[in-house]
């Protein structure tokens, strides 16, 4: 028996600077795109805020606030936003089927509606055990109700073998990503928006691929803009990349827009003209402020009568149900080679399947009630997209009259984007510090307002501009608060570093 | 401008020239190299045809059987296995908190269901954690640890996951950094290692575990692959350890445990410990040693380091460069195995030992990018780790229906190790724990010639034939890997008892006619 071989012994002068290396994995050893990766959604400002929530809690109160207003993720349960009722009935009888034993009497007390106890009746019928992992690709009858939903929505029906039930829309992304990202073909690249949600940025860095940024146009409501479009190609092209697909978000995060179809026809036919696979991430299509509808790019690809290879995402998460918690949501895969698609079921499966919970809340949310529960539900529901829709209106209010502050409309989501204009002292300043202008600015606006928000640097915007991004998510009170420190704030910065 | 491309110059100018040559359709050979060979077998080729035959059964088709048995996962709620009242009333009352005033649940299920939510503000199950999971269940992991093992653990190392599969994920996307990189993995093992680390470009480099041991591997055999890879030119940055064993189920004595992490200490490997099956441990005699126990019980042992350390804090001190104070370990753990068997809930965590805190920092940056893993799942592992205690409210009943189940699978190892070493052919180590029996069978040459003909592997022609004639959905021993030359398959022991002595039945008649059928030619 002899000694286990070592790379250590094989190194010269490094030897003894091994020696001092002691442990395997370090900052120096870790996977480079790892650390490379950023995600500012929960990235410095929010740890920031995080500690200062500590100290608060502490009592150790030196803010002149006394709570902080988290505006910096889409987390509308954790601001003061509500459940359906007639969703959390219905799982907490797949949860715990026997209390269906005992419906009757609940329904009686007003604790449960009737539809909600059919409706699990219905589900468990159907083999809805939450405790058993599905089909990789999630509950068949789920995945057919969706297809109910998009030919109630766009008048045509998907076929529900090219359904996927995923933990949030976030695992969609990733998966056709994780595909797409052929290195033996050279640097991949994904065409994605700028600003844009920057889970795209993060994965193109994990998978060691280029984000292929086109300028949306703030002028025109953060507008996508063919010429936009094709410079980024064109320019990626040049650059040797190969770009293979387009990621649009709509409506638009953090833009707040709500594309019209015009400009989804540009869209659909800029991604057919260039081969690139089109992940249309329409997570806030219930989120809409604008006259007109929200128009889904599959149903404008089915108008234009155009093959080409797109996913659609949505999720549980936004819309007027908020379930981030419950990580839940679908891709629909149209015009994909039947090969491909075998390789994506065979990817879903490695990790068995998303939560089933969250699976059947897909179906709750595809398909919502008509019977007794129908009016708390409608009441519910207008409940929440209407408080969403007078604080988008008090934002609009306070940042467009903000000297300094300009905002593009707010046509649908749950964010707005406005742009500052820093004075040259504050970027000065900021650079003196080693931060980004906007995030400076917005660290200062938490330290003096307790409002918490995501610089834009975090989303990436034109060179030289400054954003932040903030949700409308907190209750009423607490965003017509926050409005006015946030407005005294701004004045007396810009006055600071006139 | 420097090019990066790893396709020729040759190739490029071509693409270059035709635009038109780039494929029309996102095809096989577009797609990245690594997912497509990534393979998982547990969901593979005998269960996607089991798919297809459950779909003719409920077109009325006429099969040699009525339903199919389906033993080829791990998830004992869809074979009968009943959830665990206290657990599934606690998550319903925190879905449905109205319902916290009905008068349905007991006291204790009530305090539980108040508690998370108020972990998590009062917001409820609906809303996003922080990335690392929600507080009071990772102090609740802490806890459960402390009591495990007599050694003490720390929320701000336990991270929560969407079962153990992503946090398997997660910690090899790391630890390979580039396609020099490689990591250990067991031979047979749990597919999930070979595909994550395929689909991340790194290489695998099996040690095997030897059948006529009782599934264990020694010292000599990691040493060889250590060093047949260091001769490949690869870079080991870590090694998996599945204990419970997973296809193998065979149970860690307490010296294999010692030999694995000096040897891993040796190598310089961050060690992954698959404890999946922790509380799936049956035969007499046998016990789990945690990794996190053993090393913490070596690092007071050692003394020349343990000394050291207490008296020089300088960094730069030089030190023997192997030490088990620098061994790195992940421990894995889930809601979907053990009693609980809450697979579908997507519930786990992963303990880290021997990190820093930025490269902590850079874990909870991963898990960030995927926000949160869910509210309910994280309560099931709080809830699979500080379970109802005696004089609890619910204690008895949860007793009860846990005793049952443990007590079925003991029983139902036990079982299927005895009848299956009746089986001519088959013969299967005995089942110390986890929720599978992992047998060989002997092939006759013929049938070994008809799979090589048909382009299969040897066992994936006999497991699939076991599937058309009986309905009994089993994995093929290639799909977890085995010695050259030895066949096996991998079967589960969670159908109920009266299913299970079918499955053997029909296991037993199909093996003889198989034989029968191809054995003229001899082995």
């Amino acid at each position: 028996m002899w000694a286990p071989v070592r790379e250590s012994m094989f190194l010269g002068r490094g030897a003894l600077k091994n020696f001092a290396r002691f442990k395997s994995l370090t900052l120096q050893t870790i996977n480079k795109q790892v650390l490379e990766a950023e995600y500012a959604v929960r990235g410095r400002l929010p740890t920031r805020a995080a500690a200062i929530q500590q100290e608060i809690s502490q009592g150790m109160s030196k803010y002149p606030f006394k709570e902080l207003v988290y505006c910096n993720i889409g987390n509308p349960q954790q601001v003061g936003q509500e459940p359906l009722t007639f969703n959390r009935e219905v799982l907490a009888l797949l949860t715990a089927p026997h209390l269906l034993s005992n419906s009757e009497k609940l329904v009686e007390q007003g604790l449960l509606s009737a539809e909600a106890v059919a409706r699990a009746n219905e589900y468990l019928e159907k083999s809805a055990k939450v405790g058993a992992y599905t089909d990789s690709v999630g509950f068949e009858f789920i995945r057919e109700e969706v297809c109910d939903f998009i030919f109630s929505r766009d008048g045509f029906r998907p076929d529900a073998k090219n359904v996927f039930l995923t933990n949030g829309a976030s695992e969609g992304a990733r998966l056709v990503m994780s595909a797409l990202a052929a290195k033996h073909l050279g640097t991949i690249g994904f065409m994605a928006p700028i600003p844009q949600y920057p889970l795209y940025s993060a994965l193109s860095t994990l998978m060691d691929s280029e984000l292929v940024g086109y300028y949306l146009d703030e002028d025109k409501n953060w507008a996508v803009s063919l010429p936009a479009l094709n410079a980024a190609y064109d320019d990626a092209v040049k650059r040797g990349i190969v770009v293979r697909s387009l990621v649009v978000i709509n409506p638009g995060n953090p833009s707040g827009n709500n594309l019209t179809a015009d400009t989804l026809r540009d869209v659909v036919r800029f991604a057919k003209e260039k081969n690139l696979v089109l992940i249309a991430d329409e997570v806030y299509q219930e989120n809409i402020l604008t006259k007109h509808p929200f128009k889904s790019m599959s149903s404008i690809m089915h108008e234009l009568n155009l093959d080409l290879e797109i996913v659609s995402l949505h999720s549980l998460s936004k819309g007027f149900l908020g379930e981030c918690g419950v990580r839940g949501g679908y891709c629909i895969f149209e015009n994909f080679d039947p090969e491909i698609m075998q390789q994506f079921v065979k990817l879903k499966s490695i990790e068995l399947c998303s939560n089933t919970v969250g699976q059947l809340s897909v179906g709750l949310m595809v398909r919502p009630p008509v019977a007794d529960a129908a009016t708390l539900y409608e009441k519910e529901k207008n409940e929440v997209l209407g408080s969403l829709r007078q604080k988008a209106e008090i934002l609009r209010e306070t940042l467009s009259a903000l000297e300094g502050i300009s905002l593009s409309e707010i046509g649908g989501a749950m964010y707005a984007f406005p742009q500052v204009k820093l004075p040259q002292a504050a970027i000065k300043a900021a650079e003196e510090q080693g931060v980004a202008p906007d995030e400076f600015y917005c660290m200062q606006a938490l330290e003096t307002t307790g409002l918490v928000v995501v610089p834009g640097s975090g989303f990436r915007q034109v060179e030289g501009t400054f954003h932040f991004r903030t949700t409308f998510l907190p209750t009423l009170e607490k965003m017509q608060r926050a409005m006015k420190s946030f407005a005294d704030f701004h004045n007396d910065f810009m006055k600071r570093y006139s | 401008m420097a090019q990066t491309w790893s396709c020729s110059h040759a190739d490029w100018t071509l693409l270059k020239k035709e635009s038109s040559l780039m494929p029309h359709k996102f095809t096989l050979q577009d797609m990245d190299n690594k997912i497509r060979t990534a393979q998982y077998a547990v969901r593979g080729a005998v269960p996607a045809r089991a798919g297809e035959l459950q779909a003719k059964l409920k077109a009325g088709e006429k099969l040699p059987f009525d339903r199919l048995v389906f033993c080829n996962i791990g998830n004992p709620h869809a074979v009968g296995q009943k959830p665990i009242t206290f657990y599934r009333q606690v998550a319903a009352a925190v879905t449905d908190p109205s319902l916290l005033t009905a008068g349905i649940y007991p006291e204790d299920v009530k305090k539980r269901a108040t508690e998370y939510l108020a972990a998590t503000n009062n917001a409820g199950s609906g809303a996003y954690t922080d990335s690392s999971g929600l507080l009071l269940v990772r102090q609740q992991v802490a806890e459960f640890l402390l009591r495990r093992d007599g050694f003490p653990s720390e929320p701000k190392d336990i991270y929560l996951t969407t079962g153990a599969s992503e946090g398997v994920k997660r910690a090899i996307s790391a630890l390979i950094k580039d396609e020099r990189c490689g990591m250990l993995i067991p031979r047979p093992q749990y597919p999930l290692y070979s595909a994550a680390l395929t689909m991340v470009g790194g290489r695998i480099v099996y040690y095997d575990m030897f059948e006529e041991k009782g599934w264990k591997t020694t010292y000599e055999e990691l040493n060889q692959a250590a060093n047949d890879a260091f001769t490949d030119g690869i870079k080991l940055r870590a090694m998996t350890v599945i204990n419970p064993g997973n296809p193998v189920g065979a149970v860690l004595d307490r010296e294999d445990v010692v030999m694995l992490i000096n040897f891993a200490t040796e190598q310089k490997l961050v060690i992954l410990a698959d404890e999946v099956y922790q509380e799936n441990v049956y035969r007499e005699g046998k016990q789990f040693h945690s990794f996190k126990k053993v090393l913490r019980e070596l690092q007071k042992d050692d003394p020349v380091a343990y000394k050291q350390l207490r008296k020089n804090r300088r960094v730069d001190e030089l030190r023997p460069a192997a030490s088990s104070q620098d061994t790195q370990l992940i421990s894995f753990h889930s809601t979907s195995k053990g009693i609980i068997g809450e697979c579908g809930q997507r519930g786990g965590y992963m303990e880290y030992v021997g990190f820093s805190d930025q490269v902590l920092t850079q874990f909870t940056k991963m898990a960030a990018t995927s926000l949160s893993s869910n509210t309910l799942g994280q309560i099931f592992v709080g809830l699979m780790v500080n379970p109802p205690k005696p004089g609890d409210p619910s204690h008895e009943l949860f007793e009860k229906e846990t005793s049952a189940i443990f007590q079925g699978l003991t029983r139902r190892a036990l079982r299927m190790t005895e009848a299956l070493n009746k089986v001519p052919g088959i013969s299967s180590q005995p089942i110390d724990g986890a929720m599978y029996a992992f047998p060989s069978v002997q092939l006759p040459k013929k049938a070994i010639e008809e799979a090589k003909q048909k382009e299969q592997e040897p066992d994936g022609l006999w497991c699939l034939q076991l599937l058309e004639k009986t309905g009994i959905v089993t994995v093929p021993g290639s799909g977890f890997g085995q010695k050259e030359g030895s066949f096996h398959f991998r079967t589960t022991i969670l159908p109920p008892d009266e299913l299970l002595e079918e499955v053997i039945t029909k296991l037993t008649t199909f093996q003889e006619d198989f034989m029968k059928t191809y054995g003229g030619g001899g082995y």
